[in-house]
């Protein structure tokens, strides 16, 4: 059994885990900002830029 | 706290899900962090073996080019744990099972210290080329291997210290990296001009089919940025938005690890040109130059070596730790450590690197788009984070037996489909396909569709989805 100076690993994470999962199952809990249309068009135009740099390339 | 402590608390960190309030890294810091990851000095063996294929305005469009793209599909990879706040490695448990996952950590991390390998046979040729131009003398080539060795042994004594002191010692990397950057393009430049650079021809062509070479660089490139997959869910849980984390990433294991094996690419090609001799090494370049500049050079090779393999022990020995939370920290070191000494004296990773590279496509690519197939279509981005936490017969990852065979069927049909048009050892198309996809992306495609394909079975589907209750 572990001191209480030291804490196995599964006792540090059952301390954390039930109630983190607790909180993230509540309707309430907010996630952190999601990808935005302009993230997409970002996405987008790199890879046109890409494929114009390998066209570069290879021309 | 002591180390085990240490280690314990980060493990426990890298197993917890994160809560929104606890995220810590913007978009710079994301950056900034991927950044330091990226300028390993393997990006210099990188840029220099594609070289070796192509000439110069090939080689460096198809590594910025190639590599960005990529990495545009398999850097979407960060925002499961950005979103979900949980490493990929426990996301995972979703797509191969508790067990399975296990399986496929292990074949990853054993090809992963490959690049640590990498480091050490550099690392070894940088001693020795320090001091043949301090003493001009030239040491035994029997020592490389134990020279190596020692950016083993001191990398296993920093990650012993713990997170703090290995974080201030890798403030060394960046400036280290950058300073070698900026000697190799000066020296280069200094000896050729752009036109002189443009004019070379390829060093080793595979074939006199300029199709053929630009595939297979483009394949080591495609291997190249599946190298990420091992450590892409560590930093994202700390994003605080899905974007910074996104562009973050895109920044450093895209662009900037792109950019730093263009800079291997010069090296490799004016010293090949001005010596006769060809190595992906960068230490055989930076023993070119000579004088102080090499001195210095060399001397931020060693240091960046020594750093990113205490980075390397530490992360991947904590990552274990989550896997197998009954080993001590220091037992785990340890027996990576043993692990790349392995590496290291064999010799096997520098001179077949390629094959390598080959390792960690046909292991990296396939998982990234089946995860990406998984989290997106199948399970619409809707998962039980309760149910990947806890582990149990009851829960909905636990599959047959603890292993996804849906999963597994498209993984191996993944890397079945690798082999059937590469061979990685000659650096041969098998099958007129791969001039299109190469091996790697062939895999991708395969796994993703296999997958896909067999979700949309009603039986199937609800194997996979019963997180949905």
């Amino acid at each position: 059994m572990a001191t209480e100076r030291e804490k196995t690993f599964e006792e540090l994470l059952e301390e954390e885990l039930e109630s983190r999962i607790t909180e993230i199952e509540s309707p309430d809990y907010e996630y952190v900002p999601r990808l935005q249309k302009r993230d997409y068009i970002g996405m987008i135009a790199t890879a046109v830029a890409c494929v114009i740099i390998i066209a570069i390339g290879i021309i | 706290m002591n180390n085990e402590q240490n280690a314990n608390q980060e493990a426990v960190f890298g197993a917890i899900p994160m809560l929104k309030k606890e995220r810590t890294h913007g978009f710079i810091a994301i950056a900034a962090v991927t950044i330091v990851y990226s300028m390993a000095p393997w990006c210099f063996t990188q840029g220099g073996t594609i070289i070796s294929v192509l000439g110069l305005k090939a080689a460096l469009t198809n590594m910025i080019g190639m590599i960005v793209l990529f990495s545009i599909i398999y850097l979407l990879t960060v925002i499961i744990p950005a979103r979900e706040g949980i490493d990929t490695w426990v996301y995972q448990r979703a797509v191969f099972g508790y067990k399975g996952i296990v399986i496929i950590w292990f074949l990853a991390i054993f090809a992963t210290w490959g690049w640590e390998a990498v480091l050490t046979g550099i690392h070894g040729t940088s001693v020795s080329g320090l001091y043949t131009i301090i003493t001009g003398n030239v040491l035994p080539e029997t020592l490389l291997p134990w020279l190596g060795a020692t950016c083993v042994v001191i990398g296993f004594f920093i990650a012993c210290m713990g997170p703090d002191v290995i974080t201030k010692i890798s403030y060394v990397v960046i400036p280290g990296v950058i300073i070698a950057c900026a000697v190799l393009l000066y020296f280069v430049f200094s000896n050729y001009s752009w036109g002189d650079l443009m004019a070379m021809e390829a060093i080793y062509p595979i074939s006199d089919n300029f199709r053929e070479n630009y595939m297979v660089a483009t394949e080591w490139n495609l291997a190249f940025v599946c190298a990420w997959y091992t450590v892409i869910g560590v930093i994202p849980r700390l994003g605080k938005s899905e974007s910074g984390t996104y562009w973050g990433f895109m920044v450093g294991y895209g662009v900037v690890y792109a950019l730093i094996a263009c800079v291997g690419a010069f090296g490799a090609l004016a010293v090949s040109d001005m010596t006769g001799v060809y190595s992906n090494d960068p230490s055989i370049w930076f023993g070119q130059i000579g004088g102080a500049l090499a001195i210095i050079s060399m001397l931020c090779l060693i240091f960046s070596n020594i750093s990113i393999m205490s980075v390397a022990m530490y992360s991947l020995s904590v990552s274990t730790k989550v896997i197998l939370p009954k080993w001590s920290y220091r037992k785990i070191l340890i027996a990576w450590s043993i692990w790349v000494l392995f590496l290291n004296f064999s010799g096997v990773v520098m001179e077949y690197y390629s094959v390598f590279l080959a390792v960690i496509g046909f292991i990296g690519g396939p998982t990234v788009i089946i995860i990406l197939v998984d989290y997106f279509f199948v399970r619409r981005q809707s998962i039980s984070i309760r149910d990947m936490m806890y582990q149990g017969k009851e829960n909905a990852y636990y599959y047959t037996g603890g292993f996804n065979l849906v999963g597994a069927a498209a993984f191996i049909c993944g890397t079945i489909a690798y082999f059937l048009v590469y061979d990685p050892i000659n650096y041969v198309a098998r099958a007129e396909i791969f001039n299109f996809t190469t091996g790697t992306g062939l895999s991708c495609i395969v796994a993703g569709v296999v997958y896909l394909v067999l979700a949309q079975i009603p039986s199937v589907k609800a194997y996979l989805t019963k997180d949905r209750k």
